[in-house]
């Protein structure tokens, strides 16, 4: 983030060249052309996937939809269908997920997170194989169980509760042993030989460019940073070797955290080179993520859960965010409004992603983020394995998996996390946990939107001392936030023009075509490298500095706690006494 | 160079390499003696396996339980109560009393 020397802050007039001098015009033409190519190579297949799915559906509708008492066997083997259907599946999108691939996963021999031979994906091939079989043949049997349940219940027109029950009880079962044999295929399908040293360096030559020509037309030098990216890039593999590695990431410590931990490790013992400062960017990567990140936030997705949804995510978090921030003002007394602001954001929205929007769109110092960042970090591992431990100890049987899915997707920071919980609780936990989560996610823009404006009009001009006029507020407001914004706009409007067309043609071009074929692959790199660069740049001292009397922590604690207490009553007065009808459909 | 830096740099590098021992150490010996014997944690960790979650995703692209959940919920409404789908009067009041929050909150905010 910014230091104050970078802040910009009394800047008279507007300049056209702004545009292409100003890393955040920067980050807009760069996000843009990763938006743009995403749609140019996926978009044009557009026709071809609406046949399909047009295809799947005249198979599978009539059956699928036969009675509303339950979702039937035709119905889930309808979403399967469509949800196979992906723009990502096109060559194109199998060669640049191949391209910006991360390391592979690995055990105890970290070479395996870069190469793996053709002996040892067979022997990972031949254990996954007879693992499927078994899975496959589990399945196999549920489903003939599931279909005979069913046609019981619909020689009885669909009328008797009891046998629905017992149809909806095998159906179940059914969905449970085939979601363990797509496991068990997918991993088998995985077994393949590996070797990423060649697409790895590659794709660090790639980034390089294409950070260097703005670097470049900003008027530094294409030679240094060319240089001094590859020690960037370098750590940033390291980072996700570590990323990758199975216990970590069964304690759900996630890239950023050893981003921001090897980062500070070199800039602390042997000390950042100086060679490699022309390439320690971190607002340049961070905000062209952040633009990238802007088109995965898809307003339509906010209806998945309906208005129940809609209040545990949408209507606490502000008020968290919002109280959180009073005490730390007028309370705790934190000295950095920016950080009070970046610690309620990750804590009360969705950890890191949000911190760094946050924190962004305010101009908060690189500490701020790095403290933000850790202290959702702690907290999402020790959240992720105590609240399933309290749900399943203390909650009612049969509210498990519903509010204690929703409270867990509310208040647990990172998505990955709460999914791990949520599984452990149920299917049904799972997907209530991970779409209210998804709901919170797309209140990132709107909370950076408003901490922008915020910081713009209210913050900055009480800092100068000066009122803030309109055009003011346009010199001083952090017009990356404009991209990460129009991104979302934009493609918002295109996945709900997609989905007018023939349900599931949105998720087909967007969620799995532009997003998951081309921005999500970029963004986790550009995220990690400006981590990297905190990391670099950040010393212990000045940390601590920021840690002063433990305030932040006190701020965390307790704004988690007001999160925890109201998102599960929340949860409950709006899944068990407003909407039950809806909660029924879970 | 100075033989006060040349020190220094040797603490340095000395300092990563016990780092680096010691992450080893949690990735093969206590980490994983803790998946086994930290009670809930244990089974938490053998979902993870099973479904291949990755926890340490931080937005829910990352996630592919993310769109089997939307899939699966988004049509069990849409099945058995399309009425409570979409834009309906109560979503768009949620929606409303959001932003209201949002618009009061921040101008009530203190800037001092």
């Amino acid at each position: 983030m910014a230091d104050n020397t970078e802040i910009v802050r009394d800047v008279g007039k507007w300049e056209w060249s702004e545009m292409w001098k100003k890393e955040d015009w920067w980050a807009i033409w760069l996000g843009f052309f990763i938006l743009i190519a995403g749609m140019v190579i996926y978009f044009p297949h557009a026709g071809e996937l609406k046949s399909k799915l047009q295809a799947v559906e005249a198979q599978y509708s009539r059956e699928a939809n036969r009675t509303d008492a339950f979702k039937t066997v035709a119905w889930y083997q309808l979403s399967d269908a469509k949800s196979k259907v992906k723009a990502t599946s096109t060559p194109a999108g199998k060669w640049l997920k191949t391209f910006s691939a991360k390391t592979k996963g690995w055990a105890a021999n970290p070479v395996e997170a870069f190469y793996l031979s053709q002996e040892k994906a067979d022997a990972r091939k031949a254990k996954a194989m007879e693992k499927y079989d078994a899975a496959k043949a589990v399945s196999d049997q549920a489903l003939a169980a599931a279909l005979a349940a069913e046609k019981i219940a619909e020689a009885e027109g669909f009328q008797s509760a009891a046998l629905n029950a017992k149809a909806k009880q095998a159906i179940q079962d059914w969905r449970n042993a085939h979601l363990k044999t797509g496991k068990a295929k997918s991993k088998m399908d995985a077994a393949k030989p590996y070797n990423r040293v060649g697409w790895l360096i590659f794709l660090g030559i790639c980034f390089a460019v294409f950070f260097g020509v703005g670097m470049k037309i900003m008027g530094n030098s294409f030679k240094e940073f060319m240089i001094a990216f590859g020690f960037i890039f370098a750590i940033s593999v390291l980072t996700h070797l570590a990323a990758s590695q199975a216990t970590m990431k069964h304690y759900g410590i996630g890239y950023a955290a050893w981003a921001i931990f090897f980062g500070m490790l070199i800039s602390n013992t042997v000390g950042t080179p100086k060679w490699v400062m022309p390439a320690v960017q971190t607002e340049f990567y961070i905000k062209t993520g952040l633009v990238l990140l802007g088109a995965k936030i898809l307003f339509e997705k906010i209806i998945t859960i309906g208005t129940a949804g809609i209040f545990v995510a949408w209507v606490v978090t502000p008020i968290v965010w919002l109280v959180t921030y009073w005490v730390g003002q007028k309370i705790i007394k934190i000295p950095s409004k920016r950080l009070n602001a970046t610690i309620c954001s990750d804590m009360s929205v969705c950890g890191v992603s949000a911190a760094i929007a946050t924190a962004s769109a305010c101009k908060a110092k690189k500490e701020e983020l790095t403290l933000a960042v850790g202290l959702s970090l702690v907290f999402t591992s020790i959240m992720m394995i105590l609240m399933p431990a309290v749900i399943h100890g203390f909650f009612p049987a049969d509210k498990v998996e519903i509010l204690g899915g929703a409270w867990m997707g509310g208040t647990i920071d990172a998505t990955g996390a709460v999914a791990a919980a949520g599984a452990f609780l149920g299917e049904k936990a799972l997907n209530v946990a991970a779409t209210i989560k998804m709901i919170q996610n797309v209140l990132i823009g709107v909370m950076a939107f408003c901490v922008a404006v915020y910081f713009t009009t209210k913050v900055e001009a009480e800092e100068t001392g000066n009122k803030v006029g309109v055009m003011e507020i346009w010199y001083r407001f952090p017009k990356f936030v404009l991209g990460f914004m129009a991104a979302s706009v934009i493609f918002s409007m295109i996945y709900s023009s997609f989905n007018s067309q023939i349900s599931g043609l949105g998720s087909t071009m967007i969620d799995q075509g532009a997003i998951k074929g081309m921005s999500d692959l970029f963004r986790g790199w550009f995220f990690t490298l400006s981590f990297v660069s905190i990391g670099l740049a950040t010393n212990f001292r000045e940390l601590k500095e920021h840690f002063s009397g433990g305030k932040p922590l006190i701020l965390y604690v307790f704004g988690q706690s007001f999160n925890l207490c109201l998102t599960l009553t929340m949860a409950y007065i709006v899944f068990y006494l407003i909407f039950p009808k809806l909660t029924a459909t879970i | 160079m100075e033989p006060e830096k040349i020190h220094s740099r040797k603490k340095g590098w000395l300092i990563i390499g016990l780092t680096f021992f010691c992450l080893w150490g949690f990735a093969t010996v206590v980490g994983p003696w803790g998946e086994k014997h930290i009670p809930v944690f244990n089974q938490i960790v053998e979902v993870i396996k099973t479904r291949n979650i990755d926890s340490g995703a931080y937005f829910y692209t990352e996630i592919e339980a993310s769109y089997s959940a939307e899939r699966e919920l988004q049509g069990g409404i849409k099945l058995q109560t399309p009425d409570d789908f979409g834009f309906t009067p109560s979503f768009i009041l949620g929606i409303v009393i959001s932003l209201t929050i949002l618009i009061v909150g921040f101008k009530t905010l203190p800037s001092d």
